[in-house]
């Protein structure tokens, strides 16, 4: 059983810091978002580099990122670069399989064709 | 109070601010740490006699001082004549007073009953026991001072704050200068009773009933717990760090330069002053928070390597404030919320991402972990604790 005090520190934190979560309607799937709707930058963009990434928002001029934030992106870029390789490897078995069909297809057409001479296509 | 001190103490206003503000609650103890020279004794009477006046008693480390002189003697003619034990006792267990002088010099029995009446608020001599009423307590030690005797560190845990005097600069020993030719060499016995100690009784029960706001209760606990965490449970552990930091994903934290972590009454040192602040100045930023942490910690804890306690532990105490500006970043907290009320993948992932970044914060998430675990929301193998190859202590997977 936890602390009121705890729970009020966590209720007041998330408050003050808010997460939006939406619960897609198609699938089980979530979207979090770190948007707060109390004390938006009044400035059009935003110099955080994370608010830029992931709430799609302009960036100022200057873009401030410390070592974490950079250390997270880090983390970040490597998880979609294997993504991406393994995605590529999909891709290319996807490749030959549709070659494989369309040539499938093609023969299939072809012996039709030669069994029924009375078929013309034009 | 404050300003009567300072017409009368040169330099070092904000540790008399501290010293002030920690008299607000009940047996209230201070430790003032000093070269020789700077003033400790003078602000330690100064202190007692704006709060006491006349009532109170100056117990010197440096004499010899013996038991029956600081908690009680035997009265010998009731012993004589009736043969009844009947005990006396000293004027220190009944002054609402109380200073020590070079309390580091003081032998360890007088020391084990002080000990005992800060812990206990009563006083034992001959099998007989005397309850300590409401006090003010002021010790001064030169840690430089070749001592007698080492006191224990819970001895030390004991005084709510420990505050740091500097010698003078050039224009602060003129100023002394006129000062004591202002009150003619006596600055102390010049100090006026601000307050009596029924009206400092008053002050303490309002104080007492200031509510804290639960952002600046969590900033308190985290910065104590940010100062005790250690995920390789360096309290039970035989090796202490920087030993035990070989190899820790942790390494360069807070956790990382302390060696023997804070008690739990670093926290109840610090939400004691916040209450006082708040009762004085009616608001307390985080900042203030850290300001009195200064003061709270030094007397409480070891770092792996010590130049010069104060700056070493500003330094934690900036990184402290860098944390918790993380913290917010991350929005840590308001995951950890979400999950409170119930498991949902995608956020979970999101609090692994911050717990790798946070020991107090991977704390609670392996707590929750270990809950869903038993509800079978989470694989045992997919915890954060399995992965990552922290655990909380446990015999036959019951958690203490």
């Amino acid at each position: 059983m936890e602390s009121e005090k705890y729970i009020k520190f966590l209720e007041k934190q998330a408050r003050e810091n808010p997460v939006k979560i939406e619960v897609s309607a198609r699938s089980d799937s979530f979207r979090i978002s770190w948007e707060s709707d109390e004390g938006k930058p009044t400035a059009k963009g935003s110099s955080d580099i994370l608010e830029t990434l992931y709430l799609g928002k302009d960036m100022q001029e200057t873009v401030i990122i410390n070592r974490k934030v950079a250390i997270l992106l880090q983390d970040r870029l490597r998880g979609l670069e294997e993504e991406n390789i393994r995605m590529r490897r999909r891709l290319r078995l996807l490749k030959f399989a549709v070659a494989f069909l369309i040539i499938t297809a093609l023969m299939s057409i072809f012996i039709v064709i030669s069994q029924y001479p009375s078929i013309r296509i034009f | 109070m404050e300003r009567e001190i300072n017409s009368r103490f040169v330099g070092n206003e904000e540790v008399i601010r501290i010293l002030v503000l920690n008299q607000l609650h009940p047996r209230s103890t201070t430790l003032i740490r000093a070269p020789r020279g700077v003033g400790k004794s003078t602000l330690m009477l100064l202190t007692l006699r704006g709060i006491c006046g006349d009532d109170l008693v100056v117990v010197s480390g440096a004499s010899e001082v013996k038991r029956g002189e600081v908690v009680g003697r035997l009265h010998i003619p009731s012993l004589e004549r009736e043969g009844v034990e009947k005990v006396l006792w000293a004027a220190f267990v009944k002054s609402k007073g109380k200073a020590i002088d070079e309390v580091n010099r003081l032998n360890p029995y007088t020391t084990a009953n002080i000990h005992h009446m800060m812990q206990f608020g009563e006083v034992w001599a001959y099998g007989k026991k005397a309850k300590v009423e409401d006090y003010v307590l002021v010790a001064n030690e030169n840690p430089m001072d070749a001592t007698s005797f080492i006191h224990p560190p819970p001895f030390y845990d004991r005084f709510d704050v420990c505050i740091f005097l500097k010698s003078l600069t050039l224009s602060e020993k003129f100023r002394l200068q006129e000062i004591l030719e202002k009150y003619e060499w006596n600055i102390v016995e010049s100090m006026p009773q601000v307050f009596s100690f029924e009206e400092l009784e008053e002050i303490r029960k309002e104080v007492a009933e200031v509510e804290i706001d639960p952002t600046l209760t969590g900033y308190i606990n985290l910065l104590v717990r940010d100062f005790q965490a250690c995920i390789r449970n360096r309290e039970e552990s035989e090796v202490k760090p920087p030993a035990l930091c070989e190899g820790c994903h942790f390494i360069r934290d807070i956790c990382g330069r302390i060696k023997e972590p804070l008690s739990e009454r670093a926290a109840i040192a610090l939400m004691n002053l916040v209450k006082a602040y708040i009762w004085l100045s009616g608001k307390c930023e985080f900042e203030d928070i850290l300001r009195m942490a200064l003061w709270v910690l030094p007397h409480r804890l070891t770092l792996v390597r010590t130049r010069n306690i104060i700056n070493d532990i500003n330094d934690l105490l900036e990184r402290e404030r860098i944390k918790i500006a993380e913290r917010n970043i991350r929005k840590q907290w308001s995951l950890l919320n979400e999950l409170m009320k119930e498991f949902n993948s995608a956020v979970y992932r999101l609090a692994r991402d911050a717990a790798v970044e946070d020991v107090a914060f991977a704390e609670e998430l392996i707590k929750l972990e270990e809950k869903w675990v038993r509800e079978g929301v989470l694989k045992q193998d997919e915890t954060l604790y399995t992965q990552m190859g922290w655990q909380r202590p446990r015999y036959q997977g019951v958690v203490f």
